[in-house]
Parts: structure tokens; sequence; C-alpha cells
């Protein structure tokens, strides 16, 4: 299985190179001036133009994005030019809480995802299913700004459950997971309830129950070691999904994540930290494609010869 | 137990007498600032670095300013005090400026606070290999020289009247450390060495900053032990930290706010005048804008009393000048009446009449040109509303103007582009907004003169010659009765010609904890904690 | 006699189908029928009516610029509806047009194409719509330039493996053995084949378009002022959320709404025309 990891990285890296073309590309057409920016409101055209020649921005696109590709093979994402200080660490404080997001809603919506959807699979059409299908529904449509937001101002003003603000403990994670989880756990809800009914219709369920073997057991020992491998990839298609959407949480939330890192600099058009935020991005995104794709083909190595 | 009635009267007398005494004696016990105690605040800044040159924000800049101080100060009536520097005073020339320095003081890293710190700051910020872009503040500052080790002498290449005024500015004036200067860039992007009241704990650049008192201080030393600045974009999540407890102050507040917060008994409103002036710019190059009755109409159309009624729920003022009301050598020059029935007889007068479609068009059938009003959202309070509201108010007397929201940044950089300095730019107006933290007229006057071409003067682009002899008087001048008439001159030409529309002057309004006492608030977002203290 | 089509009766007599097609139905004709809905302008401004509550004249209050809120809303159905439909459509045609040629003619053209569509796929979905709006500007031609795009990749894989399927049955293999022309061959055998699976997608699509583009005028990149967009309104109600929360409940209401009717009725559709997508890799293109 390792040398099929392995070949998926591989196959990984032209896209990678393609990701930083494109990644430059589009922060250079993207308009507006960062030496602008960052000469001030009293700045003479000469102020202006002496930051943008510092900056190299005077330089022909070819030779700026043949220079950052040349940084980046050497493990530097460069200087940004809000702070002058490395993007690698502009960038670090903030991958902690990211990912601290990311696997609390992650975790919430995968567990509670994957439990609901079997649970109304088991009683299809009855209560408990048209609440579940309900609320999933309700979770995939409404708008995530307008969740947190809402979920803001009821648990943390209102009834006072939560801090506003602020990271460390769980009660300050509790608000923003649920805003990036719910979309995900509507989802993969649907998508368990699915394919755990289509499981349940099998052949071999059947020939179970007809043994006279308990409901439970059949549940629990055969249904779910099928469902097993579907799961894996619903919850890591919504992975990359929620990375997205943890934007507009992080902004509502003033959670410091690479999210809120992206929007405020793009705000300032701050290139080099733009450039290494979306590669972070594209590369962890496709990472984890491809160790999703390894635990699938672990779980069920019929899947290994397939797609 | 039973007690006979007058056992009660007398209890009942006793506690009154006693609640008596508390509440008079009560006011001026609980004045007595009590030292110690941390107090937070929730600001809507970015602030990703404290390297004084490159922070971008006003209110980035004055949080940076608990932990450095500059070399003057503005009070609040406008005039320049002395800070870092003790005494100062011009060459004859005007191109010798001599500055004492207080003695006694250091950096938090106990390095000498003297003249050669001084020249150490001014050519770091001004250095040509670091480009920090700020070099704009002090165009004409040609070298700083440290007499002895109190004395500094800067020289400069033209004289420069309001140049102590403008050392109040703390993005290239703040005072740092000449050791940690000299360790570059990256160490001063999270070290703040300077010399003011507190000092750095923790930074986490982008979401806070812990800052302690500074016992080593040189002046009067602050009561609170810390002070914790939270970074919360969200005005809302702002308001729900202050609601909650979790903060003592929230900065800036949107007026929207007053009733939730005046609401809360713990909490206490705050509306305090500031220096922001939002107005909007004409491009003065473009010919349907060259006839002054064309831009008197637009003024006479816009309802200043209803934005700021509206928007703005009365916290703010109406303009009566290109000078802020605060600023030094204000002259209210006009009462920006609201008339659209004049405007529509100007606009007569000048050949332009409305026609069926609602769009002003000439007697031959020439219609008025479309014109795009460049907006941006969020910088100001109010600022997209109040572009709404005035879009509509030109468009009801006739102008096709038709609204263009950009970020920021585009917004900005949009208004530099060369083109627009010619008659074939795009027929535009522009939203923008102008501080004064130096207090001074000239800092919005000097837009006008295009010899002297900076970003913000981009907005209008206002290239006539008349006013360049007041704007020389004021810059090179130092004497401040012939500033002072050289600045009423200028707004008495300026103003009548509608260069500018100005909307409003915006308060600065914010929501406190009734606990957090001594709070100091200065215009241009200057919320000072540095004598505040905690009443719990 | 046929007069409703017989997938449109099976889609009737499913539950979802039924509240899908009525929620679609009635924002269309809100949308439609704005004007008759409500005597107020949406777009004109009145300052004497700022943010004033409900009343008879203005049943949900009116906004900060004095505009009725009901108003905004029934004529936000518009531009949301034109929105979601044109951008699903772009992303259909632009994503079939790759796809189906990709995977019919294979070879080089297959490979490129589909590493752009992995290149494309590699961002975080949300980044890309926002990387294109903020390129392109703002306005509703440009949003749904921007959704239209970041839906692309979804049709053009979906097109793609179902071409293939086609393209491996007997009797394509045989026409084409036969000598009939490509054309001919896509035209009668491909395009019939992925038409039904096809539509699923874009009407489920169009739900998450509509999510997309209010949250993208949300964060200040959608429509220009004073276009009433419901995301939009969001962003200026995020500010009014303690005093006048009825700004941002009923917009937000709305677009749950119109999203949640697309995705019953997407649902139900794939449950009747295209049974094969329930299973898991049919339900990742309706919802990313």
């Amino acid at each position: 299985m390792l040398p099929l990891i392995l070949r998926r990285a591989v196959e990984a890296v032209p896209t990678l190179v393609l990701v930083t073309v494109t990644v430059f590309l589009v922060v250079h057409v993207i308009p507006g001036d960062p030496a602008l920016f960052l000469a001030g409101d009293q700045a003479r055209e000469e102020d202006v133009a002496g930051v943008r020649r510092h900056l190299g921005l005077d330089r022909p696109y070819h030779l700026q994005y043949l220079g950052y590709l040349g940084r980046i093979l050497r493990g530097d994402l460069g200087y940004s030019f809000t702070t002058r200080t490395a993007v690698a660490d502009v960038i670090a404080p903030r991958v902690w809480p990211s990912v601290q997001l990311a696997l609390a809603a992650m975790t919430l919506a995968a567990l509670l995802g994957l439990a609901t959807g079997i649970v109304a699979a088991l009683r299809p059409h009855g209560w408990i299913d048209t609440v579940v299908s309900t609320v999933s529904l309700l979770g995939v449509t409404v708008p995530t700004f307008w969740l947190g937001l809402m979920l803001m101002w009821l648990l943390a003003v209102h009834w006072q459950l939560v801090p506003s603000f602020g990271t460390g403990t769980w009660k300050h994670v509790v608000m923003p997971a649920i805003t990036l989880g719910a979309a995900p756990l509507g989802i993969i809800a649907r998508l368990t309830r699915s394919e755990m009914l289509e499981v349940l219709q099998q052949d071999f369920i059947r020939t179970a129950w007809a043994k006279g073997l308990a409901r439970h057991v059949v549940v629990l020992k055969h249904a779910l070691r099928n469902m097993l491998l579907p799961a894996v990839n619903f919850v890591g298609m919504q992975i990359g999904i929620a990375l997205g959407y943890a934007v507009v949480t992080e902004t509502v939330f003033a959670w410091p994540g690479l999210g809120r890192l992206l929007i405020d600099s793009v705000t300032v058009r701050d290139y080099p930290t733009i450039q290494g935020l979306i590669l972070l991005f594209a590369a962890v995104f496709i990472a984890l494609n491809v160790v999703v794709d390894g635990v699938a083909m672990w779980v069920d190595p019929r899947t290994r010869h397939a797609g | 137990m039973r007690r006979s009635l007058s056992e009660w009267r007398r209890g009942a007398l006793g506690l009154t007498v006693l609640a008596f005494l508390v509440m008079a004696g009560g006011p001026a016990v609980a004045q007595a600032p009590k030292p110690g105690g941390q107090a937070n605040v929730a600001f809507s800044a970015r602030l990703e670095t404290l390297n004084p040159p490159l922070i971008n924000t006003s209110l980035g800049a004055r949080i940076a300013q608990h932990m450095f101080e500059t070399l003057t100060t503005v009070d609040d009536d406008g005039r320049v005090r002395p800070l870092l520097a003790e005494r100062w005073a011009a060459s004859p020339d005007g191109l010798t400026w001599t500055f004492t320095l207080r003695r006694g003081v250091r950096f938090h890293d106990g390095t000498p606070f003297n003249a050669q710190a001084v020249v150490a700051n001014f050519n770091h910020v001004l250095d040509p290999n670091l480009k920090y872009g700020r070099a704009g503040e002090y165009p004409v500052l040609k070298r700083t020289e440290a007499v002895d080790e109190h004395t500094v002498r800067f020289h400069l290449s033209q004289p420069w009247g309001p140049f102590p005024a403008y050392l109040t500015r703390p993005f290239a004036g703040a005072q740092v450390s000449p050791a940690a200067i000299a360790k570059g860039p990256e160490f001063l992007a999270r070290n703040p060495v300077g010399t003011g009241p507190f000092k750095l704990e923790k930074f986490v650049p982008g979401q806070e900053l812990l800052v302690a008192r500074n016992d080593a201080y040189w002046g009067k030393k602050p009561y609170l032990d810390r002070l914790r600045f939270v970074m919360i974009p969200e005005a809302g999540a702002r308001e729900a930290a202050l609601q909650a407890g979790d903060v003592h102050l929230a900065v800036p507040l949107p007026p929207q706010f007053e009733r939730t917060v005046s609401g809360n008994p713990a909490l206490q409103w705050r509306a305090d005048r500031g220096s922001r002036l939002v107005y909007v710019g004409i491009n003065m190059f473009r010919p349907e804008f060259q006839d002054f009755r064309i831009r008197q109409a637009m003024d006479l159309a816009i309802d200043r009393d209803a934005i700021l009624a509206n928007f703005l729920r009365g916290l703010g003022r109406k303009p009566r000048s290109y000078v802020q009301s605060v600023a030094f050598g204000f002259l209210p020059v006009s009462e920006y009446p609201f008339d659209p029935a004049r405007a529509a007889a100007l606009l007569k007068e000048a050949g332009w009449t409305k026609g069926k479609d609602g769009i002003l068009e000439k007697a031959a059938g020439e219609k008025f040109p479309q014109i795009v009003f460049r907006v941006f959202q969020g910088r100001v309070i109010g600022d997209l509303q109040a572009a709404q509201a005035v879009a509509g108010y030109l468009q009801e007397v006739g102008f096709p103007v038709v609204l263009r929201q950009l970020e920021h940044n585009v917004h900005f950089a949009e208004a530099q582009k060369p083109e627009n300095k010619t008659p074939q730019a795009i027929s535009q107006l522009s939203l923008a907004s102008i501080g004064n933290s130096v207090m001074d007229g000239s800092h919005t006057l000097k837009l006008f003169d295009f010899r002297r071409p900076i970003a913000d003067a981009a907005f209008s682009w206002y290239h006539e010659q008349d006013v360049w002899p007041y704007v020389d008087t004021m810059l090179q001048q130092s004497d401040p009765a012939v500033r002072l008439e050289a600045i009423r001159a200028a707004q008495k030409l300026m103003v009548p010609k509608s260069v500018w529309l100005p909307l409003y002057e915006v308060d600065q309004t914010a929501g406190v904890s009734k606990a957090l006492k001594g709070l100091k608030v200065g215009m241009d977002e200057g919320y000072w904690l540095w004598e505040a203290w905690l009443d719990k | 006699m046929r007069l409703v089509p017989g997938w449109l009766r099976r889609i009737a007599r499913l539950h979802k189908g039924v509240a899908g097609l009525a929620i679609v139905a009635v924002y269309l004709l809100a949308a439609v029928c704005a004007p008759l809905l409500t005597p107020h302008d949406p777009v004109k401004q009145n300052m004497a009516k700022y943010m004033t509550p409900p009343s008879w004249a203005h049943p949900l209050g009116t906004d900060d610029l004095g505009r009725d809120l009901l108003a905004r809303i029934l004529y936000g159905a518009r531009v949301s509806i034109v929105i979601a439909f044109w951008a699903s459509t772009l992303g259909l045609v632009i994503g079939t047009a790759l796809g189906l040629t990709a995977g019919y003619y294979g070879g080089w053209w297959d490979t490129v194409a589909m590493r752009f569509i992995d290149l494309v796929l590699s961002f975080p979905s949300l980044i890309v719509a926002i990387a294109i709006a903020i390129v392109v500007g703002h306005g509703v031609a440009n949003v749904i330039v921007a959704v239209g795009i970041y839906s692309v990749p979804m049709f053009a894989r979906l097109a793609r493996s179902s071409t293939q399927q086609v393209r491996a049955h007997e009797y394509v293999v045989a026409a084409r053995s036969l000598g009939a022309s490509d054309a001919r061959v896509i035209a009668r055998y491909i395009f019939p084949n992925i038409t039904a699976s096809l539509f699923v997608v874009w009407t489920l699509r169009m739900g998450l378009v509509v999510l997309t583009a209010s949250t993208l005028s949300f964060l200040g990149l959608g429509v220009q002022p004073p276009t009433p967009e419901w995301g939009a309104m969001l962003s200026t109600a995020r500010e009014h959320l303690r005093t006048s929360p009825g700004l941002a409940v009923y917009p937000g209401l709305a677009i749950l709404g119109l999203a949640m009717g697309f995705n019953l009725l997407g649902d139900a559709m794939r449950d009747v025309l295209d049974p094969r997508m329930r299973g898991r890799l049919g339900q990742q293109y309706g919802v990313a």
C-alpha cells in the first residue's frame, strides 16, 4: 500500500507546480497596489515607486515568478510586505488554531453525522428519520455566516454560556466548530443514511436475519463494516470544503486562523503571504486527498484497482 | 421575634442616616484611583507588526503609542505640547529646527534616550535601503544631527512651519531604542522597545497584544498592571464581548449600538468629537465639472442633516469647511444648506435641465455624461450608506450617477491612475475620508497644491494656481498668526468653489464598561489608557 | 394524453419532489410578480423611514436607507434566481464541453483537460470563487462568471465519466465500427444518455450557487449596491443584528428557503431519473 501512496504523491507534484503558477498569476492579476498601501496616504509618487522597486514589483512577471519558484524550492516563502518578516513566521502561529477548528468541526460533523445517519436508516420514514433529514438539510442550506452570527448572539451574549471571543479552551471552540461543522454534518448524515439503507437491503443482511441473529448484532457487525469505506470517503470529501468555509467562520468569530489571515492579506495585497497561504491550502488539500484515498484502499482492497 | 413599631422606626432612621453618610462620602471615596488589575480592550484594526513605520491604521498606531512616544504631542485644543522634547525653536530662515530633549528618559531595554537615539530613529525611517515609504511624512527633512547629548538639530530643504505638529505622528515620529533598530526589521516587528508607560509582555500578531506597566517610566506611572488589546474585526462581535463582560472597552462601535450599550446599566456609550472628515472628491480635470455652478448644484442637492440624523444617529457633525472643526485655523465658511430648488436653478443657468428620463440634458439634446461614483465600505462609519444616499440625492436633481463599490485598496489605486489627470479620465466622483492627527488646517488644504501631489490628493486633483501662495505661507511660516491668516484665506477661497463635497465629520463612538475609569479620548482615534484604572 | 411528462409525474409522487417544486415555484412566482406583490421600489431610498419596525405599510419594516425590506427580498429573488440559473448553466455548458470531449476522444486532450480540472479542484472550492470574484470585480454578471467557473469542475468530471460509460456500451461500439461520424455518435448516443444525470446535478448545483453567491456578497465581493441581493443585505445587517435582527433574519431565511427548494427538487430528480446516482459517487456532485 505504501508504494501506492507514494505513487499518488509523486503524481501530485506536477499539479503542485501548476498550482504555484496559478497562484502567482491570480495574485498579480488582482487589481490594487500593495506599494501604494504600504507607502501611506502622505506618499508622493517617488515614495510609492521606491517601495515598489524595493519589493521587486517592477521587474517583469516571468522574472518575478522564477525568483518565487526558486525560493519555494529552497523552502523560503518570502517576506511579507506588511511586516517585513518571513511569511513562514506569519503563517506558523495560525496553523494550530485552524487545525484545532477544523478538527473540532469535522469530529463533530463526522461523529454526529455518521451516528444520526445510521440511526435514521434503521427506521426509514419514521419520526427520527424525518427529524434527521430535516436538520441535515437545514445544515446544508443555512448560510454559514448567518448561523455564526445567530449562534454568537444566542450563546455568548444572551445566555452567556461561552466566551464571545478568544481561543484556548473547548468553550471557545464550540461556536465556531458548530458553525463550520453544520454543513458537513448535514451532508455526512444524508450520505450515511442513503448508503446505510442500501447496505441494509443487501442479501447477506437478510441472510443473517433469516438465520435468527439479533438485529443489533447484525447491524453492528456486518452493516457497519460495510459502511467504513463510504464513511471515510464522505468525511474526506467534506474536509476540503470545510477548509474553504473556514474563511467565513473565522471572520465572524475573530478566530486567529489561516482563513482570516487570507482575507486580511488580500485586503492589503500582501502578495507573498497570499501566495504562501494558497500554496499551503492546496498542498494540504492534495495531501488530504492522497491520505483519504490511501485509507480507503487500506480499508477495502477492492477499490485499489478501481477508478 | 416581634419588635415594637418604634424600634422599627428607629432602625429605619438609622439606616437612612447611614445611607446618606455613605452616599455623601461615597463619591469622594470612589474617585481615588485604585491601582492594579488588567483592562481588556476589543478593537477593530488589524495589527500585524509593532514596527511603527509599518503600522497602517490610526487605531493600530494609537495602541502602539501606549509603548512608544514621540517628541511632541497635540492636546485637544490643537496646540503642540512637549513630550520627549522639552522645547524647540526654528532658525530665522526656517531651515533649521533645534529641539532640546527631556533628560532622564530610558527605553524599555535600558538604553538611554538621547540625541543620538533620535538621529538613529530618523535615519532608520528615512533609510533608502529599507524603503519604508513613510519617508513621505517628512519630505523636506534633509538631515538630523545630534549637537550634544540632549540637543537635536533638524536640517530642512525648505521652511516648514507645522514641522513640530508633524512630529506627533507616530508612524515616522515614534522613538524606538537604537539597540532594537540595529537588530533590523524582523526584530522590530515583534519587539516594540519604546519609552512609553507600558511595555510589551506578549504579542500575537493579528490576534492580541498584552502590555504591562513600565515601572521605570519617566512620567506618571499608570495605575493598571496590564492592558490587553484583542483584535475583533466584527462590530457585532466586539459589542457582544463588551456585553458579556469579556472586555472593558470596545472601539469603535457603530452608532446603532448606542441603544443596546446604553440599555445595559453596567455600560456607557461614548461619543467624542473626532477629526475625520468624510467627503466626495470631484475630479477637476473633467470638462463637465469645470463650471462651478454644476459643482455648487451638487453641494446644494445633498441633505447633510438627513444623513447625519439617519446613518450617524446624530453622532457626527455637519461640516462647515474643508478643514475639520477641531483643527487649527478652522473657519466656518459655509452652512451647506439643502436646497434642491436652487440647485435646479443653478443647473438651468448653466444650460442643463432635467429631461423626461430624469437625466440632465442641454437644450440641444446632449445628455450629461454618466458619472461613476467610486465608493468603499467599512473604512469609516456610515461610509457606504452615506454614499448611497448622496448618489440618490444627486440622481434626484438629474445627475446620472452610478455607484461603483470597490475594495478600499483598489479604490485608492484607481484614483492614482495617471489618466485621471487628463480630461479623458472617466467622469468620476470619489468617496474619501481624511483625518487630521496634526490638528492643523494645512493638513487638508495642502491637498489642493498641485505642485506637491501626494496620494491623498488624487480624489480631486485641483490644479489651479490661486491657492499656491496661501499653501506656501501656511507650510513655510512658523509664526502662528501669519499661518492662521493664510489658512483662513485659503478656506475662503476654496470652499465656495465646491471642489469637495464635504459630507460629515464623524464622531468617535465606543462602548465602555462603567468599571473602567480614567479613559482619555483624543481625536483621530486616540483611546488612551495611560491613566485608566478599574473600579471593582 | 401526456401533457405532463412522465418524469415530472414520478417526481411529484415523491414528497420531497412536491415540496421542492412547490418552494421553487413560490420563489419564481415572487420573482416574476414582485411588482404586483409590493408597491414599493426596492432601490429608491427614503431617509425619513430609516429602520422602521414592521407596520401595515411595511410588513417587514425598512432598512438602513429607508427601503422596504419585503420589497428588497422579493426583488432579490430575481437577482438570486438569475444568478443561480446562469451560473449553473455556464458551469454546465463549459463543463460538459470539456468533460464530454475529454471522455470521448481521450488521449492528450483528456490529460490536459483533466489536469486543468484537477488544478482547480486542488483548492478549497470557496477560495476559488473568492479568487475569481476578486479578479473580475463586482456586479451581477461578474458574480455569474465567478460562481459559474467555480462550478465547471464538477460538471466536467461528471460529463467525462458518464461519457466514458456510455461510450463503452455495445451499441455505441457497434455504431462507431460501422463508420458513424463522431458528431453523429455524440449527438445520437452519448448526449441523450448523459443529460439525465447532468440535469440532476444542474438543479442541485443551483442551491449551492445561491449560497456561494450570497457568501461572496457577504464578504463584500458580490453585486454592486443598490442591487437587492440577499447576501449583500446580510452584510449590512450584521452590524444591526442586535438592534434590528429582522434585517438579518429575513434575507437569511430567504437564502435558506431557495437553497432548500433546489436541494429537495434535485434530490427527487436524482431518485427518479438516475437511481444509479443514489450511491456515494453520485451524491458528491451536488454538494461541493
